[in-house]
């Protein structure tokens, strides 16, 4: 045994003792027990840090008020009621605009190629789809940012999980 | 041994709601009573219970067995919606020492009930509880959490380590700076 002012018993120091204690150890066994048993100051410190525990364990299990159990039990039933993110349709607006974009390109490339071989004949069904193209890709790019910003403004708002 | 909650987890997020009416009957008690405790307001637990369980049902089928325990991944989400709603109510009513205690140092809803054993001891129990929340809600949140989930919750400190993202050491370190607060707040009952 050590001198006990120097704050050492046995092989533990009271601040050792307390912090185990603090971290939830229990008071009645192995060498926690032993110095507990020698050392007032860390006997008082185990009962007043085992009623604090003690006390913070209580209520560790509450029953949620009748209406709010009710409530949750019906959600969990009928997952349909919840929007769910995951259950969204793997099409996303930035990859639509990706696909529809190189798809545009690729055929603008298609439609450069056929018009240098073509001859004068043939040019006018080629301008013809050109045209038409060109409505398509105006009607797309009027779209595209609209179905974005509603996206972004209210129908997966709050719905994605931090974890 | 297979942990009951994985199997009812892995059916759960494959689409199987009783499975997930079996986790909610598991767990429902569990998390109420931590959310009290970390929200110190009754009202602001119900509220966020309830946002936690609708995560919960979006997230479901995002749940990774491998990554942790359905508990910890339950009570993650529940910090983490406790913590957003308490800092969204700090903003909202602008800055404030202690959000919850008004002038006169009343909470103004006194959400959690406890006592003391023993009928002789009630008032003197309420009171010892009453100044254990405050000094409960005058912790940080990360100590306040990890004090909560240890010694409420019952979780080990690999568990609260997994749950926090933070080192085992951290985690330690944390919970022994919080109970050593609620320690020194609460001297006078202990010195009586």
């Amino acid at each position: 045994m050590r001198n006990l002012r120097s704050g050492r018993m046995s092989d533990l120091r009271c601040e050792e003792v307390r912090e185990r204690l603090a971290l939830g150890e229990p008071a009645h066994e192995g060498d926690l027990s032993r110095h507990i048993t020698r050392c007032e100051g860390c006997r008082l410190e185990a009962e007043r840090i085992g009623a604090l525990l003690g006390l913070l364990a209580r209520d560790a299990e509450l029953d949620p008020p009748e209406h709010l159990d009710a409530l949750v039990r019906t959600l969990l039933a009928t997952p349909s009621l919840v929007r769910s993110p995951v259950a969204r349709p793997f099409f996303r607006p930035g990859i639509a605009a990706g696909l529809a974009g190189a798809g545009f390109l690729a055929l603008l490339t298609a439609l450069a190629v056929a018009w240098a071989q073509a001859g004068a004949a043939e040019k006018a069904p080629l301008m013809a789809i050109v045209f038409m193209l060109f409505y398509v890709g105006l009607s797309m790019t009027a779209t595209l940012p609209l179905w974005f910003l509603r996206h972004k403004l209210g129908l997966t708002r709050g719905s994605e999980v931090w974890t | 041994m297979t942990d009951p909650d994985l199997d009812l987890a892995r059916l759960a997020r494959s689409g199987d709601r009783k499975a997930l009416a079996q986790l909610y009957e598991r767990y429902r008690g569990r998390l109420f009573g931590y959310l009290v405790r970390l929200a110190g307001d009754r009202q602001i637990a119900e509220d966020v219970f309830q946002e936690v369980w609708i995560k919960v049902l979006q997230a479901i089928d995002r749940f990774e067995p491998a990554a942790g325990s359905f508990r910890t991944w339950l009570f993650r989400i529940a910090s983490n919606a406790s913590v957003d709603r308490m800092r969204r109510d700090a903003v909202r009513s602008g800055p404030a020492l202690d959000a919850r205690v008004d002038r006169t140092g009343e909470r103004r809803i006194d959400g959690v009930p406890s006592d003391l054993p023993g009928p002789e001891r009630v008032g003197e129990g309420r009171a010892f509880a009453r100044d254990l929340s405050r000094a409960l809600e005058r912790l940080p949140e990360a100590q306040r959490t990890a004090v909560l989930l240890r010694h409420q919750q019952g979780l080990s400190y690999a568990e609260l380590a997994a749950l926090l993202h933070i080192p085992e050491g951290t985690a330690k370190t944390t919970v022994h700076r919080g109970v050593k607060v609620l320690r020194e707040e609460l001297a006078e009952w202990s010195d009586e």
